[in-house]
């Protein structure tokens, strides 16, 4: 039930228009429900018919079909390509379930894998089937790649992938990989024929910081299962404190240890993955969205080490140093809020209630998570109460 | 005479370790996982079990208590007056102690208590969205280390190692 404010609330927000489109469509598959997870039997015939479709592969044929493990988000399968020229090739297969905890765009998804394409390590965007005419579901296809989120020997990593610990000694290079990686990302210009489904937030100076409140916003009144009264005095105060910002990045939204894949023969980085909550805003707004406390963990010493890579002073001294950069602490602390906030209303709100519909192929985990919310609040508290950090 | 509930939870626990995931093929990787999550979950609700009566029941009290001191501060025009008024009545109509209807109980206190900090900020008379405000951050900063404590066996928290115990949580009231 949406309570009558809510509702009122909700005629007044501003989303990227293609964000909003896909809320809208997730509203009406919720009714949809219950979600069974797709099998290798299911997807292995879409699979084939979808590739034959394609140019130049109208008589390639498809195999070795299976689930990957992880994807909490997305369902996804790995599979074989044999065009006839005697070498298999390795895709692999995202889509969507009946309904995800961040209910995102496959489009988006391609079109930055393909921009960022010998910039950064990614996986070559493929195929797309944006609205899943073929396979049931929106769906992406990208080609595998080698390479593990977590290295043989490394601590036992919790299921969900949040704060990860790959081990002290991948951490100098990792972290070296990351940084350069972050800075190389948020160096590339917009470019409106390369991103036709993102929009610059430049209507006016607040609109980086209203467009991606307003998102969770919305996510938060369309999804919550247990309101409480909290969730609207964080919102409050959000839209009290929006910093102005008129210089945009490409903002991954979801950087951290977890969602890049490591080579452990090269020990490089090989994929940098899961773009779907990407947007254009602040650099701020992505370098709060790798910090907050669920991501990382303490080290050998005791030192919490934020994406289980470094200090947080490292990270943010070693970024200016890199990027030419400087931080505005009030606006990193204001991004920082809106960060926990985005992971907040996800777990409170998202995967309890794709859980409570049985509309995802994870329900058990998605429940799990939801603990993880009351470490996001608790840095919401925090981060009100101490403010800045200079 | 019957198996107590902390004995079935043990059952479970042991009928999925031992029988059910060996006969997992191989290749399903969700299936497993899926599996050790029903184990994990098992688990942590059988250590909560024996205090879970007394969480559910503060958790409607505090609910109730927040609720009563917003509403003594939410003054103001015909919408945050017709916030007060539904919140009152989800207050009047809630029990702690009938374990049957609480967690709606608590659902509907806290629904309305949301929308009050909604309604105050639309037409809240002077100061009584700041002050309601700060009395929800002060709650939720007490009531997140109940919960962080409560959860604690999630393994999200990585400052869980220095958490107290579940029976900390009750250890002064009955």
């Amino acid at each position: 039930m949406i309570m009558p404010l809510a509702q009122r609330e909700l005629a007044s927000l501003d989303l990227e228009p293609h964000t909003a489109a896909i809320l809208e469509r997730r509203l009406g598959k919720r009714l949809q429900g219950p979600y069974r997870p797709r099998s290798e039997a299911d997807v292995a015939p879409r699979l084939q018919k979808f590739v034959n479709l394609q140019e130049g592969f109208g008589s390639a044929t498809v195999s070795n079909v299976a689930r990957l493990s992880g994807g909490a988000s997305k369902e996804q399968f790995r599979f074989d390509v044999d065009n006839g020229d005697g070498q298999s090739r390795r895709f692999v297969i995202r889509m969507d379930p009946l309904e995800s905890v961040v209910e995102t765009s496959r489009s988006r998804e391609f079109e930055a894998m393909r921009a960022f394409e010998g910039v950064i390590p990614v996986p070559h965007a493929q195929w797309l089937d944006p609205d899943g005419e073929h396979m049931g579901e929106p769906a992406i296809i990208t080609t595998f790649i080698k390479g593990v989120t977590k290295p043989a020997g490394a601590p036992d990593a919790n299921v969900s992938g949040l704060g990860t610990n790959i081990g002290p000694d991948w951490r100098r290079e990792m972290g070296d990989q990351f940084l350069q990686h972050l800075v190389a990302m948020h160096g590339v210009k917009w470019d409106a024929d390369a991103f036709p489904s993102y929009s610059l937030p430049d209507a006016d100076p607040l609109q980086s910081a209203r467009r991606h409140l307003d998102w969770w916003t919305r996510i938060w009144l369309e999804d919550a299962v247990d309101m409480h009264p909290m969730f609207p005095v964080i919102d409050g105060w959000l839209r009290d404190n929006m910093p102005p910002c008129d210089t945009f990045v490409f903002c991954h939204n979801d950087y951290r240890t977890g969602n890049y894949l490591i080579d452990e023969d090269t020990r490089q980085i090989s994929a940098i993955l899961d773009w779907e909550l990407s947007h254009w805003g602040d650099f701020h707004d992505d370098l709060a969205g790798i910090i907050p406390k669920v991501l990382g963990h303490l080290d050998e010493k005791g030192t919490f080490l934020i994406s289980g890579l470094m200090p947080r002073a490292e990270f943010l001294d070693r970024y200016c140093a890199m990027s030419g950069r400087t931080i505005n602490p009030k606006t990193l602390h204001y991004y920082e809020v809106l960060q926990n906030y985005k992971s907040l209303t996800i777990i409170l709100g998202s995967a309890y209630r794709v859980a409570i519909e049985q509309n995802n192929h994870q329900n058990v985990l998605q429940t799990w998570l939801c603990p993880a919310g009351h470490i996001f609040m608790a840095e919401i508290c925090r981060l009100l109460e101490e403010g800045p950090q200079q | 005479m019957t198996p107590s509930i902390p004995d079935r939870f043990d059952s479970m626990v042991q009928t999925l370790a031992d029988i059910v995931i060996p006969a997992i093929d191989a290749d399903n990787d969700l299936a497993r996982e899926q599996a050790q999550l029903v184990i994990a979950h098992l688990t942590m609700i059988k250590s909560q079990l024996p205090y879970a009566d007394r969480f559910d029941r503060e958790e409607l009290e505090d609910a109730i208590t927040l609720a009563e001191k917003m509403l003594q501060l939410a003054k103001g025009g015909d919408v945050t007056r017709a916030a007060a008024d539904a919140l009152g009545q989800a207050v009047k109509a809630a029990n702690p102690l009938d374990p049957i209807t609480r967690c709606e109980a608590n659902r509907a206190v806290n629904a309305a208590s949301e929308d009050l900090v909604r309604a105050v900020r639309i037409d809240g008379a002077g100061d009584a969205a700041s002050r309601i405000a700060q009395i929800v951050i002060e709650d939720a900063n007490r009531k997140v280390m109940r919960d962080r404590i409560w959860f604690q066996d999630s393994g999200f928290d990585a400052e869980r190692a220095s958490l107290p115990g579940l029976g900390s949580l009750f250890s002064e009231n009955g």
